[in-house]
């Protein structure tokens, strides 16, 4: 039991708990309707998925930068549409010059409770403009988080959800990734049933074990090095190659999102930037390739560690269902190396791929799935 | 401010005293502040605040050893109502063999297995 929920027999639906602002007064009392929430919430990028319970209808699918931009003290009126004081997403990175951005997480983890419980509220309207709704979601936590880190969210959350339910974001992104349309048909390999899901975010690399049961600690490792620890490792490279390169983390993140490759060098990879207004071309083969192979070190013990925790019955089908999803999927040759890599080491006929060009709504549509079929008990209510 | 009082008493009840600390120092010390702005300072007002925590306090203490009684009394009877082949042990979650007959079971079941997970590593 946490600080601020209670887990609540099943009881009829409270009486409509959000507000359009934490501590705002409440809308005048109206008969709420429900709306049910799938949220990653990513360091960088969430996704968010709602829609009504009972239906497999999805009405609201986003994908935001995980990011709060406060005004800055003097900007004229008019700069920013509205007047507002909190950008949210890529409005806030529009307005870059003129916010303070401030990034609510960090390593997977809730870094700045305030700009994180700002967020829920950004959160909350995008899925409910009217803000009437009385909302349930579920959110996915990186494995093995820690009960303070659960803590945060709830807290975050508090007054903006009705009811909470925390997952490990592995396995609702093998939940997400399950075609139930085809879970009865002979031939199709249920990633719920015996997968191991490597999802590497931009906070922490989480590697799950989904065997039919819900996954334990056990089968759990979550790494803090994913694709911010990228990016810093490409910066440092940079600057000591390139000084005075004059070059944001946020370019360096652009940078790596387009060239990104792991495996044998590819060099010459010359990008071309600009620095102090001026076009330059930079090679950055090693810069990039380096980086994105530590990635590989720091996951690969994780990976046959948990191999080598399966049973020996579920192994060798294991070993055809390693899925590789979240932002890292889109570094190329990720699947290739790492299959290489265990085939080598004399695995038995590794396959490993990529979830595919949906990686960023997977574990916020296992979520969803989640939320629809959670028992009412099984919901935690946030107090007040 | 009835309700923060209530969970601060809580989590002290809980030997949870860091989190209750936390909670008197952020969210009651905020809306004590807010109650003393709304209703003025002075004699009155600070008997009145006092005279809420004693309430609180009190309901706290009284549904505390309440549960102290009920508690046994409720699980006495469970126990009895479980039929003999599945003992109170089962509760504890367990790792089923791999790929598990999952057809059978649905998501809600894979959420009943966390939360047992969770509670079993919370106590």
């Amino acid at each position: 039991m946490s600080t601020l929920t209670l887990e609540k027999p099943p009881a009829p639906a409270p009486a409509p708990s959000a507000a359009p602002a934490a501590g705002a007064p409440r809308p005048p009392a109206a008969k709420a309707s429900s709306l049910i929430i799938g949220l990653d919430l990513g360091t960088n990028k969430s996704c968010i998925l709602a829609g009504a319970p009972g239906s497999t209808d999805i009405t609201v699918s986003k994908v935001v930068p995980t990011v709060a931009g406060y005004v800055k003290d003097g900007i004229v009126d008019g700069i920013i549409a509205g007047n507002v004081r909190i950008l949210f997403g890529e409005d806030a990175l529009r307005q870059r010059l003129h916010v303070e951005l401030v990034a609510p997480l960090a390593q997977g983890v809730i870094a700045r409770p305030e700009a994180a419980r700002d967020f829920m509220q950004h959160v909350r309207l995008l899925a409910d403009p009217s803000g009437r709704a009385e909302i349930r979601a579920v959110v996915g936590v990186p494995a093995n988080a820690g009960e303070q880190a659960r803590e945060a969210v709830r807290r975050a959350a508090q007054g903006i959800f009705a009811r909470i339910l925390l997952i490990p974001e592995p396995f609702l992104a093998a939940l997400g990734f399950r075609d139930d349309s085809r879970v009865k048909q002979s031939g199709y390999v249920d990633p719920v049933v015996n997968s191991l899901f490597i999802d590497i975010g931009a906070g922490t690399s989480d590697l799950c074990l989904v065997q039919g049961y819900f996954p334990t600690r056990e089968d759990q490792i979550s790494i803090p090095f994913a694709g911010d620890a990228i990016d810093s490792i490409i910066h440092e490279e940079l600057n000591r190659t390139y000084p005075n390169n004059g070059l944001s983390r946020m370019s360096v993140r652009e940078i790596k999102e387009a060239h990104a490759y792991v495996g044998p060098s590819r060099k010459p990879l010359d990008v071309k930037v600009v620095i102090g207004g001026k076009g330059r071309t930079l090679e950055l083969g090693d810069a990039v390739g380096n980086a994105c192979n530590t990635l590989i070190d720091k996951i690969y013990p994780a990976l046959t560690a948990l191999i080598g925790s399966a049973s020996s019955d579920s192994v060798v089908a294991l070993l055809q269902n390693i899925i590789v999803t979240g932002g890292g999927s889109q570094i190329r040759g990720i699947d290739t190396v790492l299959q290489k890599r265990l085939a080598d080491d004399g695995y038995e006929s590794p396959k490993v791929r990529l979830a595919g060009q949906d990686f960023q709504r997977y574990v916020a549509l296992g979520a969803l799935k989640a939320a629809r079929a959670a028992r009412d008990n099984q919901w935690q209510v946030l107090l007040e | 401010m009835r309700d923060i009082f209530r969970r601060v008493f809580l989590l002290q009840s809980a030997g949870r005293g860091a989190e209750a600390r936390l909670t008197e120092d952020t969210e009651l010390a905020a809306a004590a502040a807010r109650a003393r702005a709304a209703s003025g300072a002075g004699i009155e007002a600070d008997e009145r605040f006092r005279a809420v925590v004693d309430e609180e306090r009190a309901r706290v203490a009284g549904a505390v050893a309440l549960a102290e009684v009920l508690a046994p009394m409720l699980s006495e009877r469970l126990i009895a109502l479980v039929p003999a082949r599945a003992p109170a042990a089962a509760c504890v979650p367990r790792k089923p063999g791999a790929g598990a007959a999952v057809e059978a079971r649905g998501i809600a079941d894979y959420i009943d297995e966390m939360l047992a997970h969770e509670r079993a590593a919370s106590r």
